[in-house]
């Protein structure tokens, strides 16, 4: 069986799509599909692209309302969801936490300033008041100050927008990992029975053999201490786990979800897996063993 | 969305950490935009721009109602036609000929996004039916046709505006009419520089659920099943690579130096992909603008997208990079003094410090930065001083703008006869390529209409 792989630079990152049991002209025209999609998502969702709707929605002031994507609402509100679901630990409305840390890592902040200027923009943030519409495609800012980043779940979303497109194109057999950090493995068993995926702590190494889910992995080893606490609004939250994988069918679970858990506790998590049917299983890596939930 | 899905997304959505929520405050449910007239639209095309239309422009324009799309791939027509009335409701008809939409419908306006060979027909007709229309760019895949769509929207006086989107762009807005006209921020310009850099050239096949025969497709003009996807890649179809990506940017050289150019001077070659069109081309642009001659340079590239999509403005004063894409900044000439930048600061037009003034320890006399702080550019923060700031993606914002002209709210920022004015200078430079490269003279008369 002919397998044909594509790698594309996205969001970034860099996206690697495996396909499988198709014709490769046919394979070659899905693989520019997918990124072309993977593109259209990123200028609409990237608070870096001064024309996307959320660099829109970050320089809305009071009283404004916004026409918003029909993707742009769907992700928002999916955030909602996996914030309430994740009593808080994950939240996309630090985008200007994120620029504080940046400009103080450039020079423009000193490290005195950089703090204060963390109290502010928390504060800012607990006093804005944005709405978004149940019924239809809006946003509306009664007080601004709270700016989005989809950087912890815009990739998860972007694989569930891809597994869309594959469906309609007809194509059963493929992979599509984002930047490896979020990987769907989509498969006919009758073609594949499943796909395999390595995970490993200091210690112990497991390859999972899996179907139809998306894993998505965050950790502390590639990007250093990266684990941001979004209810305090400071990056000194010391993180239990090494490494963490969340298996989920939603894609933008998995991929919001594998950076929340690392904010809560086991017993948090194991809560949150046995009340969520999207969520299939989770594991951690911890002194060097692996552990997996359920 | 359904009842079901709102249940469920009221259910586990009540609330998300203080700030955000699911509701429509009771406060601010007044539609600014005006929305008592909705006018009837058809979309023709419905492969990538065409959609875009359907399912990201028309949604959030209150006064469009999307009641036909036609396509002449079934599959293609009818998916947008079932997604449309399942994302957004109201009832969308479904046509594979143009003409028979046109009769069957009562149609206020029309969006196209067919092949460029098809353009000059189909926009003419519908002008001279009284059905205004708004037209993808190219207008046409040649400049004869591009000639006989202005001359049209003259002779009827009905309005056809051309799909170039960053005329509507209101960061593009901004900088042509407050920081250019208002502000002559930049001084002279004496420099524009543009680039399109992508990895390939599109070749597209049917999905799997695409049900296109060669009878239906010969009907419409197509010789076989691979022009419909791809006819970009064929001469007689499309307008080739400068006028896909090149007269997108070349438009904005023109409109921002406020001038066309005297002379172009272009080369180019199809001999990366081998395909009918050229996939590689340069040229240079000679005008005489207001303020003094000035030059720009051009290119397409379709072997490498690294570089990524920009157009660069030098002026004595400053320089900026602007784009659609993440390359957006402006810079101050050093011999000109912060104090007299100053006051763009203050006007809100500029931010800098990536916008972290407001942070700084102003009082303090040691900065307490012990590394090398680095060079101060400049973005655009609030777009004050504009008439209108439509807030939207380029794309929505000029259908709006159409849509919204058709109404009788606002004037088309890029008509068919303005548009006419680009395509002369894209098409010379068509002509000095398929010439094997070389320089042309354009007399001012000929970009009038």
């Amino acid at each position: 069986m002919e397998t044909y792989r594509y790698e594309h630079a996205a969001m970034a990152t860099e996206f690697v799509l495996t396909i499988k049991n198709e014709e490769e002209d046919y394979a070659n025209n899905a693989c520019q599909q997918v990124f072309d999609l993977v593109d259209n998502l990123e200028n609409r969702l990237s608070r870096f692209i001064a024309d996307s709707d959320i660099s829109r929605i970050n320089r809305m002031k009071a009283g404004e309302q916004m026409a918003l994507d029909f993707e742009t609402w769907e992700i928002i509100r999916k955030s909602i969801d996996i914030s309430a679901l994740s009593y808080g630990t994950f939240d996309i409305g630090v985008a200007k936490h994120m620029d504080v840390f940046r400009a103080a890592k450039q020079g423009i902040l000193t490290e005195f300033e950089m703090t204060n200027a963390l109290a502010k923009v928390q504060e800012q943030k607990q006093n804005a008041r944005l709405f978004v519409d149940p019924d239809k495609p809006m946003i509306y800012c009664v007080e601004p100050g709270m700016y989005f980043d989809l950087g912890a779940i815009g990739k998860g979303y972007a694989l569930d927008q891809v597994k869309k497109l594959m469906l309609d194109l007809e194509i059963e057999t493929y992979s599509i990992s984002a930047g490896e950090s979020t990987i769907h493995f989509e498969n006919d068993h009758t073609v594949l029975p499943f796909w395999t995926y390595p995970i490993s702590s200091k210690t112990k190494q497991k390859t999972l053999e899996l179907s139809n889910v998306t894993v998505s992995a965050s950790g502390t080893y590639f990007q250093g201490n990266h684990i941001f606490d979004p209810r305090k609004g400071s990056n000194d939250f010391l993180p239990e786990f090494d490494r963490v994988w969340v298996a989920a069918t939603d894609a933008g679970y998995s991929d919001a979800f594998s950076t929340a858990f690392f904010l809560l506790s086991i017993e948090e998590i194991e809560q949150i897996v046995a009340e969520n049917e999207k969520i299939i299983w989770m594991a951690y890596s911890k002194d060097g063993t692996l552990n997996f939930v359920p | 969305m359904t009842n079901s899905n709102r249940r469920d997304f009221l259910k586990t959505s009540a609330i998300f950490g203080t700030g955000l929520m699911i509701g429509n405050p009771f406060s601010i449910t007044a539609n600014p935009l005006k929305a008592a007239d909705k006018i009837n639209i058809a979309v023709v095309g419905c492969g990538g721009r065409g959609g875009g239309m359907i399912f990201s422009n028309i949604p959030k324009i209150p006064s469009a109602n999307l009641v036909a799309v036609c396509d002449i791939v079934e599959s293609r027509r009818e998916r947008a036609k079932n997604n449309f009335e399942q994302q957004y409701g109201g009832k969308v008809n479904a046509y594979e000929d143009f003409y028979e939409m046109m009769e069957k419908e009562k149609l206020d306006a029309i969006a196209m996004a067919t092949p460029d060979f098809w353009h000059m027909r189909h926009a003419v007709d519908a002008l001279e039916a009284g059905i205004p229309v708004y037209c993808e760019k190219a207008m046409s895949n040649n400049i004869a046709d591009a000639r006989k769509m202005a001359e049209a929207q003259k002779r009827t006086g009905v309005l056809l505006q051309i799909g170039r989107q960053r005329r509507s762009n209101d960061r593009y807005r901004f900088t042509k009419e407050i920081l250019l006209e208002q502000e002559q921020m930049f001084g002279r310009l004496t420099h524009a520089i543009g680039q399109w850099n992508r990895s390939r050239i599109w070749t597209q096949r049917p999905s799997k659920r695409d049900n296109l025969d060669l009878a239906t497709v010969q009907k419409y003009g197509f010789e076989t099943i691979d022009q419909v996807y791809n006819w970009r890649n064929y001469t007689k179809l499309g307008g080739g690579v400068v006028s896909d990506l090149g007269s997108h940017q070349i438009d904005i050289f023109n409109w921002f130096v406020d001038s066309f150019p005297k002379t172009v001077y272009a080369t180019g070659n199809n001999s990366y992909f081998g395909l009918e069109q050229a996939d590689t081309m340069a040229t240079i642009l000679e005008y005489d603008t207001p303020k003094g001659p000035a030059i720009g340079i051009y290119e397409n590239i379709s072997n490498s997208r690294a570089i990524g999509v920009y157009e660069r403005f030098i002026g004595d004063d400053g320089a900026f990079v602007i784009s659609e894409g993440k390359d957006n900044q402006i810079y101050r000439e050093s011999r000109v003094p912060s104090k007299r930048w100053q006051k763009y600061i203050d006007a809100g037009y500029l931010a800098n410090l990536a916008d972290m003034a407001e942070y700084k320890e102003k009082e303090s006399g040691d900065s307490g930065i012990k590394e090398t702080a680095p060079q101060i550019s400049y973005d655009i923060k609030d777009m004050a001083g504009m008439d209108k700031v439509y807030n939207m993606n380029s794309h929505t914002a000029h259908l709006y703008n159409f849509v919204e002209s058709v109404r009788g709210e606002e004037t088309l920022n890029y008509d068919a006869i303005e548009s006419y004015k680009s395509e002369v200078c894209i098409y010379k430079i068509h002509e000095a390529i398929n010439a094997g490269g070389g320089r042309i003279e354009i007399d001012p008369s000929e970009y009038e209409v």
